[in-house]
């Protein structure tokens, strides 16, 4: 699966902040030579006249520029934040079916297990065990055990991961 | 009338010319064409991050910032505020001022040449009266006609010569008139050629001005009809010498270096007549030349007294109407001989006649002339040179010659006319290079930055500014084929 990339979004973000910056010079920039050139007359404030409104509605086109880059700035913090909230329940995930003694493995067939720090996967077990006991006893982990050894779980960093259904998982 | 402290100056054309001012008003309308590309271009730019995989491809993590964000950028290409609606305006901004500039110089050529027109029909009815009531009294301007025998012509001359009013006296009062109204000078020279045609016209019954048996609307037409009295005949060219020299280090340098040359031709020394010289400043590839070439040595050549003297009457009107002429291909044929090629730059001086044929050179294009100076020179009805050949003409207010072309010089960025209120009690005398020397000196010295740009694009191409030792080679143009 091919996951979104945050630093590409910002980058996407910082150009568009930029040609708003290049616009507004623009702007002034067109402003400048019309009232330079060097031609009087009523033809000639006309022409000023029509540069200054065209330069103020670029100005608001880059205004428009700033805020698709707000916009798109924004997103790629909330895409870091969906991916780090994903790996966070992957991560739980692997620790709650190592509490139990399940394999998991995902839709693609592979075992899961190398998420997160092994150790602490380890040191969490006795805590998961501990856990499962007090909700149901034995019988509890056991049903745990089979329903997460049954499951395909999504891909690590699959959306998918947000919609899934355990126990102890949130 | 000569004083020590340097001439005020008027510049007309170049940097500051109404055809520099055109030309920045097109190069506004280039630039909003420019913006106007740009922005559609990032309209296309934003059109393509609406599908861009790094955009697109992340709506699944985060669909809502997703939909802002797509919702913004395509929000660039919609409304009045949208990048193809600022394409649009700044492209109609482009037209409109492009347009504008068009229109003003269309009206300036439309106002010219109606005024052109009026001041051809009313000198043409006023030839058209006086020669009517010519003939009642007996006189006649036919004679000047092309055609008519030399006979007539002498006969004209004589009656003229004998005419009431045609003494030094009245002559001098006209010339003292012309050089005190320089303008007014300039607008009578540009009546004469209806005036002359209807002079001629004036033996028809009715007056037909534009439609007659002779049609002269400019100066450079009816010269050129004049000059039809005149052998233009083959030139002769003899090297005389070669000596060293300095490049011009200013443009008063220059004009010095030109009256050295001018002295050889001296009215009391007229076996120096036609003589020009050639510097070749460096060597080799880096070589640069310089072609300084004086005036009229004989203005008033009537046609049955031509001899060798190449730069008379003659050569000056077949060069007011713009025709080739011996003095001119003899330079061609002396720059030949001296080893200039086809490509290396050239810059040619001129005074007076000398002056006319640098600009008829450099329009022949046959060799890459860059710079013409010219020094009271009427060069308005020159042919136009090529694109890229700076003129920089210099005419001293008092100055009667530059006033024979009956109109102004080119208003071209690249040709600048410096008139300086110069000296001169004579007509000859303010025609003289002291003066220019003098009007060369303010120009060096001057603060308008439109003679300062001018000044710094010769010091840049070398014309000025290089004190370098420059090899001279002095020749002598004649006509062959007269008498």
């Amino acid at each position: 699966m091919l996951l979104p990339d945050p630093a590409a979004l910002r980058a996407l973000a910082t150009t568009y902040r930029d040609r708003g910056g290049d616009l507004r010079e623009e702007a002034g920039a067109l402003v400048g030579r019309a009232v330079s050139a060097p031609w009087q007359g009523a033809a000639a404030e006309a022409m000023r006249t029509a540069a200054r409104a065209a330069a103020s509605r670029l100005r608001a086109t880059a205004d428009e520029h700033d805020d698709a880059a707000r916009a798109i700035a924004q997103h790629a913090d909330e895409v870091e934040a969906t991916l780090d909230l994903i790996a966070t329940l992957q991560r739980r995930f692997v620790e709650l079916a190592a509490s139990v003694g399940a394999t998991v493995v995902d839709v693609a067939g592979d075992v899961l297990g190398a998420v997160g720090d092994t150790l602490g996967v380890v040191g969490d077990v006795a805590e998961g065990i501990g856990r499962f006991v007090g909700i149901g006893g034995d019988d509890a982990a056991e049903q745990l055990r089979d329903q997460l050894s049954r499951m395909r779980v999504p891909e690590p960093g699959d959306p998918a991961w947000l919609d899934l259904d355990v126990p102890g998982l949130r | 009338m000569t004083s020590d402290a340097l001439p005020p100056l008027s510049t007309s054309g170049g940097a500051g010319g109404f055809d520099a001012q055109l030309e920045a008003v097109r190069a506004l309308a280039g630039e909003y064409d420019a913006a106007s590309a740009r922005l559609l271009s990032l309209g296309g730019a934003a059109a393509a991050t609406l599908v861009d995989p790094v955009l697109l491809g992340s709506a699944p993590w985060a669909p809502v910032t997703f939909t802002v964000a797509e919702g913004r950028v395509a929000g660039l290409n919609l409304g009045p505020t949208g990048l193809p609606a600022g394409a649009a305006g700044w492209w109609a901004q482009a037209v409109a001022v492009r347009e504008a500039a068009d229109l003003v110089e269309e009206a300036d050529a439309l106002v010219a040449g109606l005024h052109h027109d009026l001041r051809y029909v009313a000198s043409y009815g006023l030839g058209w009266g006086i020669g009517r009531f010519g003939r009642i009294l007996g006189v006649e301007a036919d004679g000047l006609q092309p055609g008519g025998s030399a006979a007539d012509l002498r006969a004209l001359d004589a009656r003229l010569s004998g005419a009431p009013g045609s003494g030094g006296g009245a002559g001098d009062d006209l010339a003292a008139w012309a050089m005190a109204n320089p303008e007014a000078a300039e607008d009578l020279v540009a009546r004469a050629p209806g005036l002359l045609e209807g002079l001629w016209d004036s033996g028809d019954l009715l007056p037909s001005p534009f439609s007659g048996r002779w049609y002269l609307p400019t100066v450079g037409v009816a010269a050129g009809v004049l000059g039809l009295w005149y052998v233009d005949g083959s030139p002769r060219v003899e090297r005389i010498a070669a000596t060293t020299s300095r490049a011009p280090t200013d443009l008063a340098s220059g004009v010095a270096a030109l009256d050295r040359v001018d002295a050889i031709s001296a009215t009391d020394r007229a076996a120096g007549n036609g003589t020009i010289e050639i510097q070749r400043i460096g060597a080799g590839d880096g070589a640069r030349w310089v072609v300084l070439l004086p005036g009229t040595d004989d203005l008033t050549t009537r046609p049955w007294e031509q001899d060798g003297d190449a730069r008379d009457l003659g050569t000056n009107l077949r060069s007011l109407a713009g025709q080739p002429t011996v003095y001119q291909r003899g330079i061609e044929e002396a720059m030949t001989a001296a080893g200039i090629g086809p490509d290396d730059p050239v810059t040619l001086w001129g005074h007076s006649q000398g002056g006319m044929a640098a600009v008829q050179i450099a329009a022949g294009e046959r060799f890459a002339v860059e710079d013409v100076v010219t020094l009271g020179s009427p060069v308005a009805l020159m042919p136009e040179v090529p694109d890229g050949v700076r003129v920089t003409s210099l005419e001293n207010d008092r100055d009667l010659v530059p006033l024979l072309d009956g109109g102004p010089n080119p208003d071209r960025v690249e040709h600048l006319t410096v008139r300086f209120a110069g000296g001169g009690e004579t007509p000859a005398a303010a025609h003289g290079l002291s003066e220019y020397a003098r009007g060369a000196a303010a120009m060096d010295a001057s603060a308008d930055p439109v003679v300062r740009h001018r000044v710094e694009e010769l010091r840049a191409a070398g014309v000025v500014g290089a004190d370098e030792p420059a090899t001279s080679w002095t020749y002598r143009i004649t006509r062959e084929g007269v008498g």
